[in-house]
């Protein structure tokens, strides 16, 4: 490949994509490096990134269902002739996802500016917001895996950022550092992948490697699972999803943003790019790991009391869903899935947001202290957060997949895929699946039920005077409208029950869909067994939730299990921290008995040798200066004699000089 | 009588570095440039001679009795002057004499020595080339003149800040 | 026959003496007679070098140098003058401010 072939050219649809991907970026300078007064900064940024939006609007326009536009050029040069480019490649893939970044991206920034209200790093957040959103657009927008690799190194970075943003809480600066050494992992996963691809290929721009790559090679089999590692790293696939529910410790914008909508959603989209080289063992291997975590996410969320970490299991066990639905070949419904659930799931991320916003103003306007995070305090919310109870109500049922609302669509696409497989072990694939839709519907149903319905907790703990709340505010309450909007069905398929005909399906693949009313009924069966079942357990007059405020975190070692997320962090904690602690330990010892004590003698040579070079200063060097010192001042005794101040003397003097001259120039 | 001459010169000009009257030395002086003005009569110079006489003897010389009379107190004592250095000066002069000997003595002038005719007027002569050839050295004396006049007085007038 | 030579001797000891007088004596007017009895025995010179020269031009230089005599003794004279007002001496080794 020369570089003449190497580049395309720079098209308007690239210009445009370009000042979309730096407005954010734009954003985070300014904001970084200008001292903004108070919110002056956050309308700035906010303004930047529905620039962006529009201008993503008009790309989507241009865009959707035209041929791709790819612009490529010369990124830099090794040696001789080794060419890496850098471009920016947008088709049906890439407009969905740049449109849905921005989106959120805006409706995030309009909520913070009034839920970081009062915050001491006002304007550093927005700036990390910025960082953030320009990452994520860079990952979209790439052409090629490496520049995608740098911009997802900048995108586990922004987030360890903002998850660390309150970083005087000790168990955020914990959770960042997890959260980026966790990813760490899956990255080297990645950079390796991205080796193997280079060596044998001799490029990383996508186009090209999905024309030159041949499945049946067994390499491309190892490239390719090196490439789901960080897969698995930035989307909490099951070796790895331990960090994901540390990641609540940022503030919950971000968490709608980064944990739920984009970020963790990134890895799916490598998916998506990479799947057309990407041999079908590997695509197995992949679903059966999807499958895995959408059982343990869902799981580990029946028996969470924080809001956030109910959500953010939840948000785990969704993208085992994505996950699944690439590794069972129907790619498309997975992006599908993708989409549907960032709305929905940032608009959960954003309503208990809202609650906690409120919940924390009522506890500072009374004066009392408790976690504004535990559902075991809340109940009752119905009344008094009315439309935070509408909006959340809607994507809950978009996220338990009942029909009428966005979620059933792309799931039941989802399953449609994976009851495909079903051949061998393949099986547990869809065994998976399908009890994740019964515990999701379970856990759905005890968190509205438990957060809304009844009465009010709190105040059987906690003395209250003034028992109302404040409204939550208009700022707030648009992102959370167009959100809970996006869960509604008709946004994405005119046919309520059938989402192979969605737009975005049609969009993103050639292929017919296949569909199947057994696999929606028994979904939709399932569905309400799981909602049943927990409404028979957690209805507001039963005995559970008459006593759920007194209630421990957990009884029995099954509900352990759930609560302490399978003893992941336990089980990693002693089969990998302890050992490697153990090690450093070791080599620490080594350190300090071999390489210390060398050094050691080192020193104490050096200081021998000190002495010895202080000697020879004082003496030799020492006597030297003092010898010429000693000469200066002699000759300056002697010519100070010369100059009495007599006149007389000094015509003596003038005369011997005359006499020297005479006898230099005529004798 | 050049030989007298010359030696009178000498004589009376180490008068003056041996005594230690200053009216004394003073005298010995004026019986030096007496002695020189001879000689250059005697070097076919008379109006160089002439004006010897008036200036040195006739200007210079009171001009400088009268600045001793100035600056001593005069209280009928003799004025002495008194001496220092004496090693360095004698050991200057002589070495500066011995030097300049063994050049003139090592040099050959005999370009210099061969008797030519001289113009039989000599005054005329100076008095032509000073109006025609010399004349802008001669103004230039003349404005330098002017200049020390004024600048002596100048100098020694009494000033009141001046305060010992 | 007088030769340039005889000239040129009286004209080095006067001069010699002349500057041993510089040197030894202490009175100002002494040194200044001095500086006199130099510049006389440079006149010499002068007049021995143009005895055989019929331009007579080292007399005319001898006669500026009397003429540059003269103004050099009045200015001196005026500054012994001034100085005997200021120090309230004639002898030239007691101002030594010029000492290093």
């Amino acid at each position: 490949m020369n570089s003449l072939e190497t580049i395309l050219p720079f098209s308007l649809l690239t210009q445009f994509s370009l000042v979309l991907l730096f407005m954010p970026f734009f954003s985070f300078l300014l904001l970084s490096f200008l001292p903004l007064k108070n919110r002056n900064g956050a309308f700035m940024s906010s303004f930047l990134l529905f620039v962006s939006f529009v201008i993503a609007l008009f790309l989507f326009a241009n865009s959707w269902n035209n041929p791709p536009d790819h612009s490529r050029w010369v990124w830099f040069e090794i040696g001789n002739g080794i060419l890496f480019t850098s471009g920016i490649w947008l088709n049906n893939l890439t407009v969905l996802l740049l449109l849905l970044v921005t989106f959120v991206s805006f409706l995030v920034h309009l909520f913070s500016m009034e839920y970081m209200k009062g915050d001491k790093g006002y304007n550093r957040y927005f700036s990390y917001l910025g960082l953030f959103t320009f990452s994520m657009l860079g990952i979209v927008l790439s052409d090629n895996l490496l520049l995608m690799f740098v911009f997802w190194e900048l995108v586990g970075f922004s987030s360890y950022l903002l998850i660390g943003f309150w970083f005087h809480k000790e168990a955020a600066a914990k959770a960042s550092k997890k959260a980026f050494l966790v990813n760490r992992i899956g990255d080297l996963g990645f950079l390796i992948g991205l080796m193997i691809l280079r060596s044998k290929y001799n490029t990383l721009d996508l186009e090209t490697l999905t024309s030159v790559v041949e499945t049946s090679d067994p390499s491309i089999y190892v490239a390719a699972l090196c490439l789901f590692g960080g897969v698995v790293g930035k989307s909490a696939q099951f070796p790895l999803l331990v960090w994901l529910p540390d990641a609540m410790e940022g503030p919950t914008p971000v968490s709608a943003l980064i944990h739920a909508a984009t970020m963790v959603a990134a890895g799916v989209f490598l998916l998506a790019r990479i799947v057309p080289f990407v041999p079908v063992e590997a695509l197995h291997v992949m679903a059966l790991i999807g499958a895995i975590t959408a059982f343990m996410g869902g799981v580990a969320a029946l028996r969470q009391f924080d809001i956030k970490k109910i959500l953010a299991f939840s948000t785990i066990s969704q993208l085992g869903y994505m996950v699944i639905g690439v590794g069972a070949g129907a790619y498309d419904a997975a992006i599908f899935h993708l989409i549907t659930h960032a709305f929905f799931k940032a608009c959960l991320f954003l309503s208990a947001g809202a609650i906690i916003h409120s919940l924390h103003q009522f506890s500072s306007k009374n004066d009392v202290n408790f976690d504004t995070q535990d559902i075991r305090l809340m109940g009752g919310l119905r009344k008094k957060m009315p439309f935070t109870f509408l909006v959340f109500l809607l994507s809950s049922m978009a996220l338990m997949g009942m029909p009428l609302f966005s979620g059933f669509l792309s799931k039941e696409a989802i399953l449609m895929a994976s009851s495909t497989m079903n051949i061998g072990w393949q099986l547990v694939v869809p065994v998976l699946a399908f009890s994740s839709v019964l515990i999701t519907a379970f856990y759905v149903t005890r968190m509205v039920v438990i957060i809304f319905f009844g009465e009010f907790r709190l105040p059987k703990v906690k003395v209250i005077n003034t028992p109302n709340f404040a409204s939550v505010s208009l700022i707030m309450k648009i992102p959370l409208g167009l959100l809970a909007i996006g869960s509604v069905f008709v946004l994405f398929s005119s046919n309520p029950f059938d989402g192979s005909h969605s737009w975005i399906i049609k969009g993103l693949s050639s292929h017919v869909a296949i569909h199947s009313a057994i696999v929606s009924y028994g979904s939709i069966t399932l569905m309400l067994v799981g909602m049943g079942l927990a409404y028979a357990k957690f209805k507001p007059s039963g005995v559970y939730v008459q006593n759920l405020h007194k209630e421990l975190d957990y009884q029995n070692k099954w509900q352990s299990l759930s609560f302490n997320n399978w003893h992941l962090n336990k089980i990693y904690d002693v089969v990998f921290i302890r050992q490697i602690i153990n090690i450093a330990n070791a080599v620490k010892t080594v350190e300090e008995k071999m390489i210390d004590r060398i050094i050691n003698y080192f020193a104490i040579f050096n200081v021998i040798l000190a002495k010895f070079i202080g000697l020879f200063d004082q003496y030799i060097v020492d006597g030297l200066v003092h010898l010429s010192a000693f000469v200066t001042s002699a000759i300056g005794w002697l010519s100070k004699n010369i100059q009495t101040g007599k006149v007389q003397t000094h015509i003596v003097w003038a005369g011997l000089g005359i006499l020297m001259m005479i006898l230099w120039f005529v004798v | 009588m050049f030989y007298f001459f010359g030696l009178l010169a000498v004589i009376s000009a180490l008068g003056v570095l041996f005594t230690r009257n200053v009216l004394y030395a003073t005298f010995f002086l004026i019986l030096s440039f007496f002695s020189v003005a001879s000689i250059y009569v005697l070097g076919n110079a008379s109006f160089i001679g002439v004006t010897q006489l008036l200036i040195y003897v006739g200007g210079i010389l009171i001009l400088m009795i009268f600045g001793l009379m100035l600056t001593t107190k005069l209280s009928g004592k003799v004025l002495v002057t008194e001496s220092h250095n004496k090693r360095m000066g004698v050991i200057l002069g002589v070495v500066f004499f011995s030097v300049l000997s063994f050049i003139i003595f090592s040099a050959n002038f005999e370009v210099l020595n061969k008797s030519v005719e001289m113009p039989k007027k000599m005054i005329e002569v100076i008095g032509v080339d000073l109006m025609s050839k010399y004349l802008i050295p001669f103004e230039i004396a003349a404005i330098l003149l002017l200049i020390a006049l004024i600048g002596a007085a100048v100098i020694s007038e009494k000033r009141k800040e001046i305060k010992e | 026959m007088i030769t340039v030579q005889h000239f040129l001797v009286i004209g080095i000891s006067l001069f010699s003496i002349g500057l041993s007088i510089v040197v030894i004596k202490k009175n100002a007017i002494l040194v200044l007679l001095g500086v006199e009895l130099m510049l006389n025995g440079a006149n010499v010179n002068l007049i021995g070098f143009s005895i055989n020269d019929p331009q007579i031009q080292g007399q005319i230089f001898a006669l500026f140098v009397i003429v540059v005599a003269a103004a050099e003794a009045a200015v001196a004279l005026a500054v012994v003058v001034r100085m005997y007002q200021y120090y309230a001496t004639s002898n030239v080794d007691e101002p030594n401010e010029l000492k290093g």
